[in-house]
């Protein structure tokens, strides 16, 4: 039995479902931005699979392309996580609560 | 056979650090997971045929991105926070179980079955970059991702920066 893209594609599946998980159960924010991370690569997983099986090279660059915004958004997530640890001491997101009703 | 004996052994290693960052006790060993599960993923773009974003997934991902969370972890002190996910809503575990039920038997309904044998492509290197850096083709995409990026580290400097004294 060999590999077919149905077996990339299930693990991907995988991958963003425990993210998922990950993204609404963890009360920590590092927790909810590395969650954010699994799902992205799921995606990616997705992307250079379906190039390779259907030969075309477009999901390959895009998926170069889906790395570096997570690449940014990484950046600035730790940015605004720092900056809330500064004011609230603490990265728990059930405690704080400004912006929220 | 060696195939899928490489595909499975890639998954569950995959899967094993996906699900260290979420169940981990302490959000060090989460990342430590994270970073299993970030080059699980380039072995899985290797046997792809994708080189060139297997390189660039351990490069930026297991160099760049898990470092930048060991230092998010300890600036933040969050270790030493909430060791254990405190209980009460049973909303997200079952709202994510739901999603993938329903997502596993989408995919396992839909057709990708006949796209069949995997095609080799060639000169992965040369064929992205030559994809990239083309005109015709992703130039412009190339170079916005290049602003976003600039964007992005102005705005976390500034984010980062401590206020000046009033």
């Amino acid at each position: 039995m060999s590999v077919t893209v149905f077996h990339y594609v299930f693990l991907a599946t995988v991958l963003f479902s425990i993210g998922a998980y990950g993204l609404l159960s963890s009360r920590n924010a590092v927790r909810m931005l590395m969650s954010i991370e699994l799902m992205l690569n799921a995606a990616n997983i997705n992307l250079v699979a379906f190039s390779s099986y259907l030969g075309n090279l477009a999901g390959q660059a895009f998926a170069a392309f889906t790395i570096a915004i997570a690449a940014a958004e990484a950046g600035v997530g730790m940015a605004i996580l720092l900056a809330l640890y500064r004011n609230f001491r603490t990265v728990n997101l059930r405690e704080i609560k400004e912006l929220r009703w | 056979m060696i195939d899928s004996l490489v595909f499975f052994i890639i998954s569950a290693v995959v899967i094993a650090g996906a699900v260290g960052v979420v169940m981990a006790e302490r959000i060090f060993h989460a990342v430590l997971a994270l970073a299993l599960a970030l080059l699980g993923v380039a072995a899985v773009f290797v046997t792809l045929g994708a080189e060139f974003l297997a390189v660039i997934q351990v490069l930026v991902y297991a160099g760049g991105v898990v470092v930048l969370f060991l230092f998010a972890t300890m600036l933040t002190k969050s270790d030493l926070q909430l060791k254990r996910p405190p209980r009460g809503d049973e909303l997200a575990p079952v709202s994510a179980v739901v999603f993938a039920i329903v997502a596993l038997f989408y995919v396992a309904s839909s057709g990708f079955a006949p796209l069949g044998e995997r095609i080799s492509v060639l000169g992965s290197v040369s064929g992205v970059g030559g994809l990239i850096f083309n005109p015709q083709a992703y130039v412009i995409p190339f170079e916005l991702v290049g602003l976003l990026l600039l964007a992005a580290m102005i705005g976390a400097i500034f984010l980062a920066k401590k206020e000046a004294a009033k």
